[in-house]
Order: C-alpha cells, then sequence, then structure tokens
C-alpha cells in the first residue's frame, strides 16, 4: 500500500485556516527569493506548481494566498500518519515527508480486505487530521507507487496480479518512479517509449547501455518490483549530512561567504555528532546567480565532527574556487561516514575542542538550536531550512 | 493580517484521556477570549523542552496559542485577522 498525502503542506495550512479552504493556496519558504514548496488543488487549477517562483504563480492566479511554510508542523504531522498507520500495519516505511509504504500482506484479514482497510486508513486521516490521501494498492512497491498517482486527490486505486501486464503495456516509461527526464530521454534514443517496450527489451541490452540498473530497467517495465517495505527500526544507516541555503541577495563577498559557510558547518556538525556519525568527505556546493551549481569535495586522512574542522575543510575547497559569479546557494555535506568513537585527544588544544564542543552540543541540545552559537554567527541568517530527504519521525 | 505576538498569556485548558489537552478560554491584554474551536495542534521541540502548538478559533480571528512544557508557560504567538 501506498499513502500520498495530498497537496500536503497546503492542506495542513488549510486545516490550520479555515479561512483558507477553498481557496487558492500556495506554501512558500520563509526566505526573500523563495519558491512555491506546494500549491493548493485550488490554486494547481490556475496552473501554479511546485518551483514556480512568487511572480510566475501570482501572474497565473492573482488571488493566490502566500503562507510561509512551518516544517516543524508537517514533520510532527507526518510522525502522526505514521504512529496511525502503524496501527494497521507493522512495516511502515517513510519514503518521504508526504509518502509512506504499509506492507500490509499480513493484517488485510483482520481489517475486512484491502479496499475495507484503505477506506479506514483514509476516514481515520480525515476524521484526525482533517486531511485527504490517495492510497495505492498493488502487488510491489513500484506498482503501489503508480496507482496511488492514477487518481488524487482523495484516491483510492487497487492494481491486481492479473492486470498488471494490460496495465503496463502502452504507460509512458516516465510515469514509474526512478525513471525521470534524462533517463526517459535515453530509452527513447533506444526507440524505448512505453513500459510494454521497456519490458520486452532484453536485459542485456539494458545492462550494456545502463550498466548494472539495466537490469531494474527490465523488470520495472514488466511490473516487477521485489524491494521490501524496510519499516523505520530497520532503515540503512545514513550516507551523508547535510544542509544548503540560498541566499537573501548573490554576493560576492568572500568574507561573507564565509559566515554563511560557517553556520552550515554548524549546523551539518551539530547533526552528525547527534547521529553519533563522523566523517571523512567535506563537500562544498555552490549556485550562482545564473544557477549554474557546481560541487567540489575533499577527502581528509581523518575523520572529523567538529564545527570547525568542517568549517576549516569547506574553507580550503572554497580557496581553491574562483568565482565567476555571485554566489546565490552554498551548502555543505560530509560522507564516507562512520560511527563515533571515543577519542582520546593527546593535545591541550584539541582536548579544549572537544570539551567546548561537547558543553555547546548539551546546552543546544537542551535549551534549542543556536542557544549558544559563534559569536560570528550572532547576526546570523536565520534559515529555517528545508525537510531533509533523510528526515524521519523518532522512532 | 498575521502578527507576532510573543506575549506569555493567561489559559483555562481542559486535560482530557481523549484530546489531552485543549485550551477553552485565554486571556490577553486584560480580555477574555473563548475558544470556538481548536483548527489544528502540532508539536515541536526545542532542546529537550515540548511545546505544543494549539491554532485556536473564537469565530472572528485565528490565535496561534503554545503550551510550553518545561517552562509551564502559555503564550499567544500569532493573531490573525479575521475568518
Amino acid at each position: 500500500m501506498h499513502v500520498d498525502m495530498n497537496s500536503f503542506f497546503a492542506s495542513v495550512e488549510q486545516q490550520c485556516n479555515p479561512r483558507l479552504r477553498g481557496k487558492p493556496v500556495a506554501v512558500i519558504g520563509s526566505n526573500k527569493r523563495t519558491i512555491i514548496t506546494t500549491a493548493s488543488y485550488e490554486a494547481r487549477a490556475f496552473g501554479v506548481k511546485t518551483g514556480m517562483t512568487v511572480p510566475e504563480a501570482k501572474k497565473l492566479c492573482p488571488d493566490l494566498i502566500l503562507v510561509t511554510g512551518d516544517n516543524k508542523k508537517y514533520t510532527d504531522t507526518c510522525a502522526q500518519l505514521v504512529s496511525l498507520y502503524k496501527n494497521y500495519s507493522p512495516a511502515v516505511e517513510v519514503f518521504s515527508v508526504d509518502e509512506a509504504f504499509l506492507d500490509i500482506t499480513g493484517s488485510t484479514r483482520l481489517f475486512g480486505g484491502e479496499e475495507r482497510m484503505a477506506r479506514l486508513i483514509k476516514e481515520e486521516i480525515r476524521e484526525r487530521l482533517g486531511l485527504t490521501c490517495s492510497i495505492g494498492i498493488a502487488p510491489n512497491k513500484l506498482l503501489a507507487k503508480l496507482a496511488s498517482d492514477w487518481q488524487k486527490p482523495d484516491g483510492l486505486v487497487i492494481i491486481r496480479a492479473e492486470e498488471v501486464i494490460t496495465l503496463l503495456e502502452d504507460l509512458p516509461a516516465k510515469e514509474l518512479c526512478g525513471i525521470g527526464p534524462h533517463l526517459e530521454q535515453y530509452l527513447a534514443a533506444m526507440e524505448i517509449k512505453t513500459c510494454g517496450e521497456l519490458g520486452r527489451t532484453p536485459s542485456v541490452l539494458l545492462r550494456k547501455r545502463f550498466g548494472v540498473i539495466g537490469e531494474k530497467l527490465h523488470l520495472m517495465g514488466l511490473g516487477i518490483d521485489d524491494s521490501p517495505v524496510i519499516p523505520l527500526e530497520e532503515e540503512e544507516k545514513i550516507k551523508s549530512v547535510g544542509h544548503s541555503m540560498t541566499l537573501e541577495k548573490d554576493i560576492w563577498d568572500r568574507n561573507l561567504i564565509s559566515l554563511h559557510i560557517l553556520q552550515l558547518s554548524e549546523m551539518v556538525g551539530r547533526r552528525l555528532r547527534t547521529y553519533g556519525y563522523q566523517g571523512r568527505t567535506v563537500a562544498l556546493t555552490i549556485r550562482y546567480a545564473d544557477f549554474t551549481t557546481f560541487t567540489r569535495q575533499r577527502s581528509l586522512k581523518d575523520y572529523i565532527a567538529h564545527t570547525t574542522d568542517i568549517y576549516q575543510s569547506a574553507l580550503r575547497i572554497l580557496s581553491s574556487i574562483r568565482l565567476e559569479q555571485a554566489v546565490r546557494l552554498l551548502g555543505i555535506s560530509i560522507s564516507n561516514l562512520c560511527k563515533r568513537a571515543v577519542q582520546l585527544c593527546l593535545f591541550e588544544k584539541g582536548k579544549k575542542k572537544g570539551l567546548a564542543t561537547q558543553a555547546m552540543d548539551e546546552i543546544n541540545g537542551r535549551y534549542g538550536e543556536f542557544t549558544i552559537t559563534w559569536g560570528t554567527l550572532l547576526l546570523r541568517y536565520h534559515h529555517s531550512g528545508v525537510i531533509s530527504p533523510s528526515w524521519r519521525p523518532e522512532r | 493580517m498575521t502578527t507576532s505576538v510573543g506575549e506569555i498569556i493567561q489559559v483555562g485548558a481542559i486535560f482530557g484521556s481523549k484530546t489531552k489537552l485543549r485550551p477553552v478560554w485565554f486571556i490577553w491584554r486584560g480580555r477574555e477570549y473563548r475558544v470556538q474551536k481548536v483548527t489544528y495542534c502540532w508539536n515541536e521541540r526545542e532542546g529537550k523542552a515540548l511545546i505544543r502548538h494549539f491554532s485556536v478559533t473564537d469565530g472572528v480571528n485565528l490565535y496561534n496559542l503554545s503550551y510550553h512544557t518545561a517552562e509551564m508557560n502559555w503564550y499567544l504567538a500569532q493573531v490573525e485577522d479575521g475568518l
């Protein structure tokens, strides 16, 4: 079963504020140069879409009501939804903040069949939170996600095993989750446009063109997906931790850029230490004013987790870059992670740094992020952040 | 129009088994407001403290009330005119 909340952020805001119900609403970020994060169905009727700039959206829908998003509201709502899903199946995989997979193989009998179970879930979500969702039920995750997409909003679509081949025959391959615009183009160059054509293409040809994913693409064309629903408790360890921010205005000044890098390093370092990890590869992402984006990275000899070490690494990367334009967005990430072991530092300077970081982490952990911070960040950009793709509700 | 307030207020609330905590009235700047409906609620963590947020209406305006469990204070976070 795949559950996809309808126009999630906008719907939550419409629940909070009855004045917004039935009106075209778009949720935006707190940054002055923000974009549309989600649009309500009333706004979508005017053509307003995620990713549009505010002026673009206002042109399409002059009566559009803009609401600054509140990520804490949405992540808590997601946590409430996951708790609800667990009443129906112990195997719940959080795919994103507004989507989840449930393995209902063992529990449909308890709820009178899959359709009744889906209707019970929809009704409970509507009653408890006032929100709607689209549910897809199918023999596997790939098809369940496809099914939920077919009826929005407030949909329920069931794909039975015997219907799969017929349904997929003329379906455009790009409709499958995992086939984006670039892959669609490469497949089209091989004269593969539909799932039927993809399924009939020998896997050896697809492996020759796409490498190891060629086999998976062939199976996808046949509607085959053996991937299990991975419950929260069994998720793989994290592979990287990162943060990025769009700056209030494009900047050339390296001192200002360094200040933002320090803030990002603190945010990344805090999360890394909270998860109990350290990393060896630091990456700096820069987006110019014309949206040209690139990433440079540097792998270190030793694992790091302190903010100052991440910051110094990022600065070294920055010093190796000749800026060609003013900078619009900065991002820092750290990868090549391992669990953090307590290390005994031989030198006084290192010991003091470790103790200071530990003290700062304890204060910020008790009283809230940036309760205590670096002096240069007192006038920092108050970055509310986006919901990271790796965010998951607390177990 | 949304106005940020951030003031500590007096709140009368019901603790129950189904809806664990529900504000019923509050006093702000000397005036009493009756909560007609709680439109939404959600939790937030600030460090170790849990903050319980309530979006409520008195039938005229929309108010964002927050209960800070560590301080044991209620705040009026925001007011939105007109409903």
